[in-house]
């Protein structure tokens, strides 16, 4: 018997290779491979591609313990490299109103000027 | 199931236990993710390096209407495609050595075997495109659901359905020509 097969069901069949499927859609696509040699014969082949696939990488250990401690150290850094690079930055704004106000060229109002004394108080 | 959301809100919070779960439990998919895309150990647990870091710094923006495997590979493809550009301007030599060092365990006539006919499906993937090689590698060494791999890299499941339609009746055009199907 020839059985029409929609797209629908026959798209459907790669995920029934590797076992994706909701119970629904698997249920739909084994009552339909029941009756269909054409859609049996297409998963057969699914499943020596997919077989083909796997073969096709290298084989992997599981991730080493030292790749987690590599990666934690490197969160850890990049933490300490923000803290840092902010008190660098608090030093360097500090630092150029502090030769400003001494040079006189820029008259700080008391509010910017306890600013920057406690700017200098951070760095220090 | 665990509460992979909850542990994505404590590592916002900068929450190091939470993130050594999330690493522990993400870490082994991620290796083999990055294999399907860059087939080379030492490369691939780089990008598991790079993807747990991106999450411990943007476990922020996580949105919490996708899935977490799905936020965290989508993370991890990004860095396995910066990778594998970055490769391909590594000089020949280098990349040679690389993968010397990644088969040195098995005995000689152990990868003869084995690797030829890996080679010969790996060189038949090489002639699909690139969007129908990636969907091949997500769907049948991944094992992605359609839905998890529209996520992934962000287009209508239609699209994955089709392109792993058309891709896999290529697949088997070349690979019956090389003999290697029947
Ligand atoms: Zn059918």
């Amino acid at each position: 018997m020839r059985l029409r097969c929609s797209q629908e069901l026959r798209e459907l069949l790669p995920w029934y290779a590797n076992n994706t499927l909701t119970e629904e859609e698997r249920a739909k696509v084994e009552a339909h491979l029941a009756r269909c040699e054409r859609c049996q014969q297409e998963l057969r082949e699914l499943r020596q591609i997919k077989e083909l696939v796997v073969l096709s990488v290298k084989s992997v250990p599981e991730p080493s313990e030292e790749l987690f401690s590599r990666t934690v150290e490197r969160t850890r850094s990049q933490g300490r490299h923000t803290i840092a690079q902010l008190s660098w930055q608090i030093f360097a704004l500090g630092f150029s109103l502090g030769v400003l106000y001494e040079r006189g060229r820029v008259r700080l109002e008391p509010e910017i000027e306890a600013f920057g004394w406690e700017l200098k108080r951070r760095k220090g | 199931m665990h509460d992979e959301i909850a542990w994505v809100r404590q590592v916002a919070q900068g929450d190091e236990r939470a993130f050594e779960r999330l690493f522990r439990c993400y870490a082994p998919r991620i290796l083999r993710f990055a294999m399907s895309y860059l087939n080379d150990p030492a490369h691939a647990e780089e990008v598991v390096q790079e993807t747990m870091i991106a999450v411990w710094k943007s476990a922020k923006e996580y949105k919490e209407q996708s899935q977490v495997s799905t936020w965290i590979l989508g993370i991890a493809r990004n860095k396995a495609l910066d990778c594998a550009r970055a490769r391909q301007r590594e000089p020949e030599f280098l990349r040679e050595k690389l993968d010397r060092r990644a088969s040195a365990r098995a005995t000689p006539e152990q990868i003869a075997q084995r690797d030829s006919q890996a080679e010969r499906v790996r060189s038949a993937l090489e002639k699909l495109s690139p969007e129908h090689r990636e969907v091949m590698m997500l769907a049948f060494y991944n094992e992605l659901s359609y839905s998890e791999i529209a996520q992934i890299l962000n287009c209508p499941e239609g699209t994955v359905k089709s392109r792993v339609y058309y891709a896999k009746e290529q697949l088997k055009k070349l690979l019956s020509e090389g003999g290697e199907m029947l």
